[in-house]
């Protein structure tokens, strides 16, 4: 596969731009690095520290991007795809876990308490998932501002600038988005949130 | 500026005081009661969907332990070398050798099945045609993997395409037969025959890989036709493997046939061209009823024997 950055600046030029073949072509390449940069910083994440997902995404771009004298014009595509790589990539390991769980295939080997946390963090991932796609088919801007708080961790200013659109709507969104993903993920189980009139 | 309808309604009835939520939803909503009735429960839950965000957030941390593994069993991994329907092929380094670890694709039961089989299957062969089965294990997490002699060479397709004679062509195909013949004495139909699944190494020598849908014909197996068909490739698939149907040695015998049939450009020797068709009969029944009976065909072609094909 060719991972130039040449390629790379045109493949998220075309991904920005809808191509969701370039996705495709793309997401090996960043999952590599994220793999790649995950291992040389998992002594940090011990304990109950989360990865910092923020610099994580930043180290892929600048490692990708490294021994490119022009820099690149599609930063802020990078960051949005990154997003959206580390959503497929935690995705799909929950529902793995899930089915591995279901088919009873892994059942007699001995998990890891890491393994047991994370496989009941699984189901809640799937179902955020899962409201995340039906938000997307309605509000796809609400869709691309949680990708990228939530799975690339990028900030506000980040997330206006991969979106390409102000802070203050990256701010609003993200609360509404919010909002939304937990009312219909959990809403409706207090007497307050009977329908109205 | 607000991106929709239900962000520009939740930002405005949140800038009013909670009492006035109800009526002023009621009023703008226009009578799509669902959307109110969830706007409503999203002013009055903001708080605990903020917190539950910040829960998630942090628990992300714990997949990305397992999701980036460094280390398979007690083999670094590298690289990545390729993805197909059953699993992940890593390069990877252990005991001062370069291997081949391929790991199971996250998936059920029968994936799982499958995937045990293949390094049974593997353990019991030991050719030159074959990468050579090494070492099989889990991850901490309960993955299955399994390591292999990890083969330089150039997948067939690409080797067909730098100009090679027809006897060249045939004397390839029909080290792949002879491969795939002792694969069967030794109860291991392959099934899964296609250009990709042959790499040829600097010294010419074909490498049969993938036995991922392999089946041990010596085993009174329960069916598991479903799980192998995931991984199918159309092109090269026999009519039966498509319909479903359990696979024999005869499933291979089509592969090959397939297989000569791209090596050999169709019609540039009646003689081959009738080998394939023997070979690809959608028939079983009209088949060559061994890879040996093929590869005595071939034989006879490339010694010039243009006798008519064994009945």
């Amino acid at each position: 596969m060719d991972t130039a950055p040449e390629n790379l600046t045109a493949l998220l030029t075309a991904f920005a731009q809808g191509d969701r073949g370039a996705a495709e072509e793309l997401l090996p390449v960043v999952y590599e690095e994220l793999r790649r940069i995950a291992h040389r910083r998992r002594w940090q994440w011990r304990g109950k520290d989360a990865p910092n997902t923020t610099s994580l995404v930043h180290e892929v771009f600048l490692h990708l991007s490294a021994g490119h004298s022009e820099p690149w014009a599609s930063r802020a595509h990078f960051f949005y795809f990154a997003s959206v790589a580390m959503r497929n990539v935690l995705v799909d390991h929950a529902r793995h876990l899930q089915r591995a769980k279901r088919g009873g295939g892994l059942q007699r080997v001995e998990l890891r308490e890491q393994t047991r946390i994370s496989e009941q963090k699984s189901v809640e991932l799937l179902a955020l998932d899962e409201a995340l796609s039906e938000l997307g088919a309605r509000e796809p801007r609400l869709l691309q501002i949680v990708e990228c708080r939530f799975f690339g961790g990028l900030t506000v200013e980040e997330t206006a600038e991969a979106l390409d659109i102000s802070t203050a709507t990256v701010k609003r969104g993200w609360d509404t988005a919010r909002a939304w993903l937990y009312q219909h993920l959990h809403g409706g189980r207090s007497d307050e949130s009977h329908p109205v009139g | 500026m607000s991106l929709t309808r239900l962000d520009e309604l939740f930002h405005a009835a949140r800038a009013r005081p909670a009492g006035e939520w109800p009526a002023f939803l009621a009023r703008e909503c226009g009578g799509d009661e669902e959307l109110a009735s969830t706007l409503l429960g999203m002013l009055r839950e903001e708080g605990q969907a903020f917190s539950w965000f910040d829960e998630a957030e942090s628990s992300l941390g714990l997949f990305w332990e397992e999701v980036l593994p460094e280390r398979l069993g007690p083999y670094r991994v590298l690289r990545r070398l390729g993805s197909g329907g059953m699993g992940t092929v890593y390069l990877a380094e252990g005991f001062g050798r370069t291997l081949a670890v391929k790991c199971m694709r996250w998936g059920g039961a029968g994936l799982l099945k499958r995937f045990l089989d293949e390094r049974q299957i593997l353990s019991r062969l030991d050719h030159p045609g074959i990468a050579r089965f090494l070492d099989g294990g889990r991850t901490p997490s309960g993955e299955p993997y399994l390591v292999m002699e990890y083969i330089e060479g150039t997948p067939l397709s690409e080797w067909e395409r730098s100009g090679r004679i027809l006897a060249e062509r045939v004397k390839l195909l029909r080290a792949v037969a002879e491969t795939v013949a002792y694969a069967h004495e030794n109860q291991v139909v392959h099934g899964d025959l296609k250009p990709s699944n042959v790499l040829v190494t600097a010294s010419g020598q074909p490498k049969l890989l993938d036995f991922g849908i392999a089946k041990l014909l010596d085993r009174g197996e329960e069916s598991n036709e479903e799980s192998r068909s995931i991984a199918l490739t159309p092109a090269y698939a026999a009519p039966e493997q498509l319909a479903g149907e359990p696979i024999s040695e005869l499933t291979d015998v089509y592969g090959l046939g397939a297989l000569l049939a791209e090596l050999t450009a169709e019609g540039a020797d009646p003689w081959l061209a009738e080998i394939v068709q023997r070979a690809v009969s959608p028939d079983v029944a009209g088949r060559y009823p061994s890879v040996r009976a093929m590869l005595d065909d071939l034989r006879a072609w490339e010694q010039g024997r243009r006798t008519a094909p064994t009945a």
